[in-house]
């Protein structure tokens, strides 16, 4: 009985690859059957080559590759279970994220939770039961294209979700995310194209122009708050910053005699409230941008060119607890500016000049943020910088309002006689 | 046509044999405890005396749909350089190959009465 040497064997191995099956459990079925074909063909007195021939004849033409394709399909046929789930959370992640997105467009309650549960049932239902069903369909390295597509884009899906929810992490997820499509999918994607493909030079210029459009999409994402938008928030801290240079300029607001001490303390406690603000302004550019503080005291918010990053001033000011801190300054300021009043005037005073940082204010979600966490979790450079100045004009006000109140009360302890 | 053609080339019509690939494999398995691809091909023309043809193109789709569902497991053996699997039953094939074969019997007395019957055009056309 005739066998095959192993020469032999790996011409035959070869020439099914080079026919297109690359399948590997049906590559050894196949080998094996054209083998033993052969062997048998040769017992009856063929040579190797036109057994070979006539085994493979057995096959009619492209019948190799028509073997792999009815297989696969054979195989990916999705059963009745998986395509009840895949219709099922397909539908519910459509529906939930379309309402989500036009509830939040229209400011109407309830799109915070609608996005969520889309999310929900794209990353915990949608995607796997397509994962699942692209694992039994691929063969060697298409499976990893699936893993990569689809865990990327599960992880990027969620760091939107999270970045629309102001929820931590989100920044980590969503660069992530990008990371494995753009790094791990694309390139791997457009390797076993070009490999299979028999137009090369097709495959190759619409990787090109894939990562063409990736960059243009990053761009595109800076773009969404470039420049008059963040001219306009310039603008806005321009004028707040002139305004707290102009509020202190109080010198006819100052009380005489034996009230001036008092005032004196006032003016004292509300330049190192200022002084603090500004420092710590000087402290987030410096940090965002990445250079040393005395360039960032020179520099104004237009010169920086990382003026619309938020992790920094996230982390300075709520990590490392500066806004805390900040608001212990605040509210020891508003305490002694409000004693200075009489007690009946005490809270109405405290509502003018609205340095409360106790109270619970309403975000953009609908939802209660404590003063730190609205203020500045996740807000931009430029937005921490102009609230920050909005601060530091709010102190002067409540300065000037005082210093009014005891000029007030000098005036009308001194004898009226004095002014002749 | 010609992809129907691919699943089984044989002396009998296309429609009269469609859907029976898997009754076949499943009995030759239950008949044999374990048996490769080609064997199966071979034993498919001695016992039909060529009158059906199972050819390579309908026979490894069904193998491996028949594995992915979990009727037959695979063990493999190399022969030299090469690794040739060998087919056999689970249980759950066992029971679906027994089944399979007593329904298509059935159906054959089925069509055997219907056919055999004189006056089945005329009811049919009353």
């Amino acid at each position: 009985m005739a066998e095959l040497s192993e020469y032999q064997i790996d011409f035959v191995s070869e020439e099914i690859k080079s026919r297109g099956v690359n399948l590997d459990s049906l590559h050894n079925d196949l080998l094996d059957h054209i083998c033993t074909s052969i062997e048998r063909k040769m017992d009856e007195g063929l040579g190797f080559d036109s057994a070979f021939v006539q085994s493979i004849k057995l096959f009619g033409p492209n019948g190799l590759m028509q073997v792999q394709h009815q297989t696969l399909l054979i195989l990916t046929q999705m059963n009745e279970t998986m395509k009840k789930l895949s219709l099922g959370f397909g539908l519910a992640t459509t529906a939930l994220l379309l309402a989500g997105i036009l509830f939040k467009a229209m400011h109407w309650p309830g799109a915070a939770i609608m996005l969520v549960l889309g999310n929900f049932s794209l990353v915990c239902g949608y995607i796997p039961v397509l994962l699942i069903q692209k694992l039994k369909e691929g063969n060697g390295k298409d499976k990893y294209l699936s893993v990569a597509g689809f865990v990327g884009l599960a992880v990027f899906a969620t760091g939107i979700t999270f970045k629309i929810m102001h929820w931590p992490t989100a920044n980590i997820l969503f660069w992530s995310g990008f990371l494995v499509i753009s790094l791990g999918y694309l390139p791997l994607y457009f390797y076993l194209r070009i490999k299979e493909s028999v137009n090369k030079s097709v495959t190759i210029t619409s990787a090109i122009i894939t990562f063409v459009c990736v960059v243009l999409l990053l761009e595109m994402m800076n773009f969404r708050s470039s420049y008059q938008y963040t001219h306009g928030i310039t603008l806005i801290n321009q004028s707040l910053e002139s305004s707290v240079v102009l509020a202190k300029d109080n010198l006819g607001l100052q009380p005489e005699g034996e009230l001036a001490t008092e005032a004196n303390a006032l003016n004292a406690s509300a330049d190192v409230l200022v002084k603090y603000i500004e420092d710590l302004k000087t402290e987030l550019k410096a940090r965002t941008q990445g250079i040393s503080t005395e360039e960032a005291v020179k520099a104004t918010l237009m010169d920086l060119s990382k003026k619309n990053d938020h992790t920094e001033c996230t982390t300075l000011m709520l990590q490392l607890g500066k806004a805390d801190e900040l608001a212990q300054k605040i509210d020891a300021y508003q305490k002694e500016v409000v004693s200075i009043f009489p007690e009946n005037q005490q809270s109405a005073i405290a509502g003018i000049i609205d340095l409360e940082t106790t109270k619970v204010f309403e975000d953009h979600y609908e939802r209660n943020a404590p003063w730190a966490e609205y203020y500045f979790r996740d807000i931009a450079l430029i937005g921490v910088v102009s609230n920050l100045s909005s601060m530091q004009l709010k102190v002067r006000n409540a300065q000037n309002l005082a210093l009014v109140h005891l000029k007030t009360q000098s005036e009308a302890q001194q004898p009226p006689s004095a002014e002749f | 046509m010609h992809k129907k053609l691919m699943y089984i080339c044989l002396m009998y019509s296309n429609d009269l044999i469609k859907g029976t690939l898997r009754t076949i494999i499943l009995k030759l398995l239950s008949e044999n405890s374990r048996m490769y691809g080609y064997e199966i091909t071979q034993r498919v023309k001695e016992l039909t005396d060529d009158e059906i043809q199972l050819t390579e193109g309908a026979l490894y789709p069904m193998l491996h749909k028949l594995e992915a569902e979990g009727a037959v497991t695979t063990e493999q053996v190399n022969i030299g350089k090469r690794v040739r699997k060998y087919y056999k039953l689970t249980t759950n094939g066992s029971a679906e190959a027994e089944e399979k074969v007593s329904e298509f019997l059935r159906f054959m007395e089925t069509m055997k009465v219907v056919l055999n019957h004189k006056n089945t055009f005329q009811i049919w056309q009353s």
